[in-house]
């Protein structure tokens, strides 16, 4: 890595789309911890979905409850009233977080598609952090979709899973390319705010090439001061993360994004238990 | 020599001095210290009959004066019995998996119990560390990996199904705050109601139709879904317990072998071995989230810490380091202190309890020995009494939380299973306490059925005070004393028989001789003497009056400076110097009393003047009615006694109880009804009865010192007329001080006893009483014949006036009949 620059992301605004799941709230914390750490700005974004308001002008629409596991009819007055309150609530939620970190935080507040809002609140942020509702009921509600088509928006993106498990210290993927090099330098700028410990994953098809790029990884943050752990790994992308992953146990694994179509990201997105930060 | 010198005792009458002769050693540093018991014979038995006599009830009753040693022999006995016998199992109370409310009670060799507690410890820790290292494994990763895929994968499938049903049907799902909702589209757009009123009728039915049966099927799929993470979770949970099952197994099984000579405890490291199973989670760090959040990170949770507390073991006794049976000796017998108790903790404003907070009792650490306890002080406890009979009745202890015995708390509390109990209880009280639980309490003569009876004197024989000085011996070596000289202990001894007041017998209350021995040895040191003698005794005594005497000294002041009336020259008729005792803390005195006696004509009868104004007591009382029948049987046997008399204790402001004085009151009369003077020089004591015997009395030599004092004080001093005149049968009673003793043998003092009033009557007035001659007449001029011309003289004034008041009422009648 001597010789080549690291473009460091600049963190100065983070977005969370909050709905008031439990995903979307795990996902608050974290991007409020962040924005603690990194004296960013943090805006949380609540959207009143079309879709629902138009279901509930159905003369015949009806909702089912999970918890009762009965249906009931639902009108757009009564719709709305639900989106409302639900909004109140995340507020609420964003406003006591906020506190206890003693963070300035905006609420906004808009009706439209979700998708579409996210991807637009995304545009003018530096992160974004979501919730992740894989193998649950909500991703046959579309709601998957929303992260799926922000792995496109090209910005930085904090993926959580219901209430994160705890962890420790932060987990770099480097695997030679930019985006990880990105990844890996975001991890090292937050281990030395933190205090918290770094490893770097030095990740390639074979163990010697592994081995090479850890040897750059160590040069690369000696340079800097910042003191680390190599991990070898070598073989199949998704799976050496995840190992690396379960075994470290870190409070946040970093690693790099290369779009929408990146298979790496979709197959850890998919398994992984802990935090993920995803780094175009 | 006159009769009434005859009365007169000798100085060694006075006091029964020991000779130091008796004693073959000079001081006792030569003697060997005291191993038997002096003077205890029944005790000694009882003792050793009540330790050899193991059936149930064969507790003891150590009964006796205080200071009298019963808890010095008992325990004596005890430790040379104790030493002979097993060191008895330890206790402990342990966790019960089955009902935590019950604590089980595991019973081991000595030294086991605490082997066992670090043993567990031991294996909690050991499995917090095997056990997550067994889940950490790559083969329990895979196992669970592949639960939970199968799960995801089932997840996927049925929502897979749902939603190409609902695409299937041109529907599709919606989250909603409140629920999952399912809406109509075409062209990738949910219809809204102008679209959908834009549909043929039939097609609108399908679309609601199929909105309902979509419905069903969400429900439906919901409820596949919890079923399917209802069995990963049980999936897991039986992978959990395999796998905790061989990670523990090893362990628990080495332990198991350890104790499996011990039933009880190998089925309870059984029971340990399967709830770690059951609760593994509780080892697993990664399984309960326990870590903290990283710095900065994620600041909100709270972890919660497990509790291993009940795999501890509460050793509540321990005799790892017991030799022989255990004595225990109960000072503060409460409830708890007795059985034990269950103690609670404040948790989050709640109180709790569990079984390491049981808390043994004496008989817990008396179990299989000894316990000795004061009655009293158990008596005195609230419960203790009860606590205690139900202990030694259902021959277990068990351990109750003392607020459910007064029905205080109804909080959730233990029930810790019993322990059996084999102990011997020695109670050490009172002879009045014995004999009124004897009566009191039916449970008393069943569970305890050894009465050793202590004695408080002993017969004052050469072995016995042979065996005085060895004691002596052996307290001065124990406490590190002087030697005592041989006269120190002859001094000591002579004490032990005032104590007494008998010339024959010696007291054994050996705390007071303890004390007596310290503070000689405190008068020898401050004399810069290397051993006690006579003197320093004597000192100890008269140092101990001097500190207690106030009050008595400013009662002699008072009569010394004639605020009290006291005579102690001259003669007076009808006035008579008493003697009377008195106490304070535990030192008593005597001194004089003036009574004073007058008679007149009268219907027979002596009034008791403290009686009518309720200062006199039933004994008193009892002493001046045999006074009027001595009176009337003696002298005025045929007729009537025709005497009003009355008697008075002349400055007498407090109670007066006790016939002591009964002689004196009745010379008092004599004196008054012959008018012959009586001696003011002589003091009085003793009892009478109805024959005119003079009976033995309490508290003889404070009587006669006290006496003494006061005529040594007076002005002039000793006259060489004065003295006590006491009952002969308190001769052998008498130890009396020194310097009293000395002043009868200088002649300045004395010291009469009689046998009858007739002979007090010669020795207080110096004129003979006179005896009934052959025609059955007094001699003229005696004492006796006056008192019966006298009383002659009253029965014929009231014979007289008796007439005179008969005739009086005849002419009254006659005058009454004419008006009939």
């Amino acid at each position: 890595m001597n010789g080549i620059e690291v473009h460091v992301p600049s963190i100065r605004r983070i977005v969370v789309a909050l709905d008031g799941s439990e995903h979307s709230l795990a996902a608050l914390d974290a991007a409020a911890a962040l924005a603690a750490q990194l004296q960013s700005e943090l805006e949380a974004l609540f959207v009143e979905d079309d879709d629902l308001l138009r279901l509930a002008e159905l003369p015949f629409a009806r909702v089912t409850s999970l918890v009762l596991l009965e249906s009931r009819p639902v009108d757009r007055e009564r719709m709305e009233r639900q989106l409302r309150l639900q909004a109140e609530r995340v507020e609420r939620t964003l406003q006591r977080r906020a506190a206890a970190l003693g963070l300035h935080a905006t609420f906004r507040h808009v009706r439209g598609r979700v998708c579409d809002e996210v991807l637009a609140a995304a545009a003018g942020a530096d992160l974004l952090s979501l919730g992740k509702a894989g193998g649950t009921l909500l991703s046959a509600c579309g709601v998957g979709r929303t992260l799926q088509a922000a792995l496109g928006a090209g910005r930085p993106l904090l993926v959580l899973e219901n209430q994160p498990m705890g962890g420790e210290g932060f987990l770099a993927v480097y695997d030679g390319s930019a985006a990880d090099r990105r990844a890996m330098a975001l991890a090292a700028e937050l281990a030395e705010h933190t205090r918290g410990s770094l490893q770097v994953l030095a990740l390639a098809p074979t163990p010697g090439e592994a081995e090479h790029l850890g040897g750059e990884v160590e040069a690369w943050l000696e340079k800097q001061g910042i003191a680390s752990q190599i991990i070898y790994a070598w073989g199949d992308a998704a799976v050496a993360v995840l190992a690396a992953a379960r075994g470290e146990h870190p409070a946040l694994l970093l690693m790099g994004l290369a779009g929408d179509e990146d298979e790496r990201a979709t197959q850890v997105l998919a398994q992984l238990r802990c935090p993920l930060l995803l780094v175009p | 020599m006159s009769s009434v010198q005859s009365f007169a005792l000798s100085p060694e009458q006075l006091f029964r001095t020991c000779d130091v002769n008796l004693f073959d050693f000079e001081t006792t540093a030569s003697l060997p210290d005291l191993t038997e018991v002096i003077g205890q014979p029944r005790a000694v038995e009882a003792i050793r009959f009540g330790i050899g006599m193991r059936g149930q009830g064969y507790n003891m009753f150590a009964l006796g004066p205080s200071g009298a040693g019963k808890s010095t022999t008992i325990r004596q006995f005890l430790v040379q019995e104790a030493a002979r016998q097993p060191v008895p199992d330890d206790w402990c109370y342990v966790h019960n998996f089955k009902q935590p409310d019950k604590p089980r009670a595991l019973r081991l060799p000595a030294g086991m119990g605490t082997a066992l507690r670090k043993d567990m410890k031991q294996l909690i820790d050991d499995l917090k560390i095997r056990i997550p290292a067994a889940f950490e494994s790559e083969d329990y990763e895979a196992h669970k990996q592949e639960v939970e895929r199968q799960l995801r994968e089932t997840q996927e499938r049925i929502l897979a199904s749902l939603r190409r049903q609902a695409e299937a049907r041109g529907l599709t799902m919606l989250k909603t705050p409140s629920g999952i909702a399912f809406a109509p589209v075409a062209k990738g757009q949910i219809l809204n109601p102008e679209q959908f009123q834009q549909l043929p009728p039939e097609m609108r039915n399908k679309i609601e139709q199929d909105m309902a049966a979509m419905e069903a099927e969400l429900q439906a799929a919901v409820r596949d879904i919890r079923q399917a993470e209802k069995q990963a979770m049980e999936q897991v949970r039986q992978v959990n317990r395999q796998v905790a099952a061989v990670a523990v197994g090893q362990h628990i099984s080495e332990l198991r072998d350890k104790y499996a000579q011990w039933q009880q405890v190998a089925d309870y490291i059984d029971a340990v071995g399967e709830d770690v199973v059951e609760n593994v989670a509780d080892f697993q760090p990664a399984e309960r989230g326990e870590q903290p959040a990283p710095s900065g990170m994620l600041p909100f949770f709270v972890p919660h810490e497990p509790s291993f507390q009940r795999y501890e073991v509460n050793v509540i006794v321990d005799h790892a380091a017991t030799q022989g049976a255990p004595i225990v000796v109960e000072d503060n017998p409460i409830y708890q202190n007795l059985v034990g108790a269950i103690e609670y903790k404040a948790t989050m404003g709640a109180l709790v309890t569990d079984f390491t907070l049981i808390k043994p009792g004496a008989l817990h650490r008396a179990n299989g020995g000894y316990l000795i306890l004061d009655a009293l002080t158990v008596l005195q406890k609230p419960l203790a009494w009860e606590a205690l009979k139900r202990a030694l009745r259902t021959r277990q202890i068990t351990v109750e939380a003392l607020a459910r015995e007064y029905s205080l708390m109804t909080t959730a509390s233990l029930e810790p299973e019993p322990i059996p109990l084999d102990v011997k209880v020695v109670l050490l009280g009172e002879p009045m306490l014995y004999y009124a639980l004897q009566g009191a309490d039916p449970d008393f003569g069943e569970l305890f059925k050894v009465e050793v009876d202590f004695a408080g004197e002993v017969e004052r024989t050469p072995e016995n005070c042979a065996l005085y000085g060895r004691f002596v011996a052996t307290v001065t070596r124990r406490e590190g004393l002087r030697p005592f000289h041989r006269s120190g202990v002859a001094r000591v001894v002579e004490q032990a028989s005032r104590l007494l007041e008998n010339q024959d017998r010696l007291s054994i209350r050996f705390r007071t001789i303890v004390d007596l021995v310290r503070e000689a040895d405190y008068w020898a040191s401050q004399r810069g003497s290397t051993v006690v003698e006579a003197i320093d005794v004597q000192q100890a005594l008269d140092k101990g009056t001097f500190r207690a005497d106030r009050v008595r000294e400013r009662t002699l002041q008072e009569i010394v400076n004639g605020t009290m009336l006291i005579d102690v020259r001259g003669e007076k008729v009808g006035q008579i110097n008493g003697l009377s005792v008195s106490g304070l803390g535990g030192f008593s005195w005597g001194q004089p009393t003036r009574i004073t006696a007058r008679t007149r004509l009268g219907h027979g009868t002596v009034v008791d003047i403290e009686r009518e104004v309720a200062l006199g007591g039933p004994l008193h009382s009892k002493g001046v009615l045999i006074l009027s029948n001595f009176l009337a049987a003696r002298y005025t046997p045929e007729e009537p006694l025709s005497l009003s008399a009355s008697l008075v204790f002349e400055q007498s402001y407090g109670g007066v109880d006790g016939d002591s004085a009964s002689s004196a009151e009745l010379y008092a009369l004599l004196s008054d009804l012959s008018g012959v003077p009586i001696k003011q020089s002589i003091a009085v004591t003793g009892s009478i009865n109805q024959k005119g015997e003079v009976q033995p009395i309490g508290g003889v030599n404070e009587k006669i010192e006290g006496f003494f004092d006061v005529c040594r004080l007076m002005e002039g001093g000793l006259t060489g007329e004065q003295g006590v005149m006491i009952p002969r049968t308190n001769v052998r009673h008498l130890m009396l001080r020194p310097d009293v003793v000395e002043a009868v043998r200088a002649g300045k003092f004395h010291v009469w006893a009689v046998s009858t009033i007739d002979e007090g009557i010669e020795v207080l007035t110096g004129t003979p009483a006179g005896a009934r001659d052959e025609t059955g007449q007094f001699p003229e001029g005696t004492v006796n014949r006056r008192v019966e011309d006298r009383l002659r003289y009253l029965a014929e004034r009231a014979r007289q006036a008796g007439e005179k008041d008969k005739s009086a009422d005849k002419e009254q009648d006659s005058k009454k009949e004419p008006r009939m």
